[in-house]
């Protein structure tokens, strides 16, 4: 069957209609509608990821056949992307950190009373963004597996690097401030072990900062505790409502959408691209989209003040890391992404050997497993689209002296749960206490979140580069001639300096009379 | 520009900020080379900019954004909550933490007059966020938490 043979991929050859029927069984359509379902209220409570939705719900499919089982753990894993939207949009906290980016223009639009829209639309570019990024799979696999070996610790310096450059586009008022914030997130990136060295730094001889900074613990204080320390100040209602929730405002979400499927398209395949590297993931893939659909933009200002399009470029991109990041489990058995990782085991546990055999000896589990993904996303809109209403209409009708008790408790429960100690809870409290302080002094907390993220990548990317470099006579030609470290310095070049010369250039002259 | 003023709490968090950047290259000097390249530098960026935030905000004034009105008492208060919230967790568990410090910031963030009515339906969404949540998380997703002194 050419269906299973390996070397048709990549000619546009789509593998067999036979693992479509197959993933269609009312089992398995039951199991995407349930992984969705349970995949996006995980992913919806802040602190909990995608990758401990895949985990705790991973033992309830190893009784399954293979297919069915990774049709479930693929369809939990792409409802907790989404679900990360929610509480991104409505309470300022990225409920995984694939949602930070969907918090600059979500919560915005959620405070403007745009709150339902942002929802609807962060659903419609999660589906298209995973449609993308299974499409990828299905069709492109093995080529792009071989473009994820060629990234080396020098490229993944540089696209840190590259997600650096939206501190610009985050500095509310001040890039000075972005930059000083982001430079905070650096430096608390390094407390605790090295990882080239393992150097003991800025511990303070406490034994709970050996392991560093959970991000997100760190993610949950730094966005969520200064949300709560407004909250409670004044009587006023968390949200604004300026219309009656009726429905799901689908039309005005899918002109918007329509209007901007250039936007969707680009964040889709540079989320797939960034899923498709080892331990990148979605923050980074947002990020990166994010930092492009703003600098294409004809309105870059309106970014970071409630720009859809700022939502459709972030979840579009982290929902096609989904498929994106099984290209390399599936092809050469590398996660992609942390998921990816618990997925791989499940794989091992089902007798599953993944590898560039996967595809032509166990076609039928690989091609219904990837119908079945495509089956899930799609299931996702209607899903997605009554979940995040009901969430809407809780969250603005909820009496504000039980929704911050709520949200603060759900703050205390996620930072523990993310590795049952009560000493990243602090963290997260006493982070959270501080970005109100620096809030209050003019610092925002998303460039110190940038920072603190890509910090570990940035660091151990440049010092193995550097290492390398030396071994090979110079560091400095291994950083700046490498071809895809030159692609990545030209994108960064350009999003640093195409607003300058866009401004220079393209500015309109003003009549006179203005 | 009428509305400008200089930036006074930008400048006294730059310096503060300069001051944590000089600490960190201070202390880096007890770690290897390659462990103390990137906090390094990135201290040193760090210092710099806040220099030349200072220097701007000293000769060029700028419309200065208010910080958001409200109830500090209550933000204390809530600070407060949250602080105990963490550190009581392990001596005296997780679920009587959660109870008292659940009560302590609904009443932080409560503005309507208490009636018996509204204390009952309060109280009642307590028993159901708290009960549901913990439920989930202890017996479902087996997350181990700390029993504390009395349970």
């Amino acid at each position: 069957m050419a269906s299973r043979d390996p070397s048709t991929w990549g000619n546009g050859h789509v593998p067999g209609i036979e693992f479509l029927i197959k993933a269609l069984t009312p089992l398995n359509i039951l199991l995407a509608v349930g992984g969705v379902i349970a995949g996006t209220v995980i992913g919806a409570l802040p602190g909990l990821t995608a990758t401990m939705a895949v985990a705790v719900l991973v033992p309830l499919t190893f009784g399954m056949e293979p297919a069915s089982a990774l049709i479930a753990l693929g369809a939990i894993y792409t409802g907790a992307i989404y679900g990360g939207a929610y509480s991104a949009v409505l309470l300022n906290t990225p409920g995984t950190p694939s949602a930070i980016a969907t918090t600059f223009d979500g919560y915005p639009m959620a405070r403007r009373g745009d709150g339902d829209l942002a929802i609807t639309l962060a659903c419609l570019a999660s589906v298209t963004g995973g449609l993308v990024g299974a499409a990828f799979l299905l069709l492109l696999a093995p080529p792009l597996a071989k473009f994820a070996l060629q990234f080396g610790p020098v490229e993944y310096f540089w696209l840190a690097v590259f997600g650096l450059t939206l501190i610009a586009a985050l500095s509310e008022g001040s890039v000075l401030r972005g930059l000083i914030g982001g430079c905070i997130g650096l430096l608390l990136s390094a407390i605790g072990t090295a990882e080239v060295g393992g150097d003991i730094r800025y511990t303070g001889e406490l034994k709970s900062l050996l392991g560093g900074i959970d991000v997100v613990s760190a993610l949950i204080g730094l966005y969520c505790v200064p949300v709560l320390m407004d909250l409670v100040a004044t009587p006023d209602p968390h949200l604004k409502l300026t219309h009656e929730v009726a429905g799901f405002r689908f039309r005005e979400a899918l002109r918007i959408a329509w209007r901007s499927k250039s936007n969707l398209a680009r964040s889709s395949v540079i989320g797939t691209l960034v899923g498709i590297l080892p331990g990148a993931g979605g923050s980074i893939a947002s990020l990166v989209a994010y930092a492009e659909a703003r600098r294409v933009s004809k309105n870059p200002s309106s970014f970071g003040k409630g720009e859809p399009n700022g939502i459709l470029a972030t979840e579009s991109s982290n929902n096609a890391t989904v498929g994106g990041g099984f290209i390399p489990t599936l092809v050469l058995g590398i996660p992609g992404t942390p998921p990816d990782a618990v997925i791989l085991g499940a794989l091992l546990v089902q007798g599953i050997r993944t590898g560039p055999s996967l595809f032509s000896e166990q076609s039928q589990i690989v091609y219904t497993f990837i119908y079945g993904l495509f089956l899930a996303t799609i299931l996702m809109l209607p899903i997605g689209l009554v979940i995040g209403r009901y969430a809407f209409k809780s969250i603005v009708s909820i009496p504000k002296a039980a929704l911050v008790p709520s949200v603060a408790f759900l703050t205390i429960l996620g930072s523990y749960a993310v590795h049952n100690n009560a000493h990243e809870t602090q963290q997260m409290v006493v982070l959270g206490l501080i970005a109100w302080v620096l809030g209050r002094f003019g610092f925002t907390a998303s460039p110190i979140v940038l920072g603190l993220i890509l910090g570990t990548i940035a660091e151990s990317g440049f010092v193995q580069g550097y290492l390398i470099g030396n071994a090979k006579g110079s560091a400095l030609m291994e950083f700046l001639t490498r071809p895809l470290s030159a692609g990545i310095i030209a994108f960064i070049l350009l999003t640093l300096l195409y607003p300058l010369v866009k401004g220079r250039i393209g500015a309109p002259k003003l009549p006179s009379n203005e | 520009m009428n509305n400008s003023e200089r930036d006074l709490r930008g400048i006294i968090a730059s310096l503060v900020f300069a001051a944590i950047g000089v600490l960190a290259i201070y202390h880096a000097r007890d770690f290897s080379p390659l462990g103390a390249v990137f906090p390094r530098t990135i201290a040193a960026a760090m210092i710099v900019l806040c220099a030349v935030y200072v220097v701007f905000a000293v000769l060029r004034p700028i419309a200065v954004e208010k910080p958001q009105p409200g109830s500090a008492g209550r933000r204390i208060a809530l600070a407060i909550a949250m602080l105990a919230w963490a550190l009581l967790l392990e001596p005296l568990g997780f679920l009587l933490t959660s109870i008292a410090c659940f009560a302590a910031t609904l009443v932080i963030a409560n503005y309507d007059k208490w009636t018996p009515r509204l204390a009952v339906t309060y109280a009642g969404v307590g028993i159901l966020v708290l009960g549901t949540l913990y439920g989930v998380f202890s017996y479902v997703l087996q997350v181990p938490f700390p029993t504390g002194v009395f349970l």
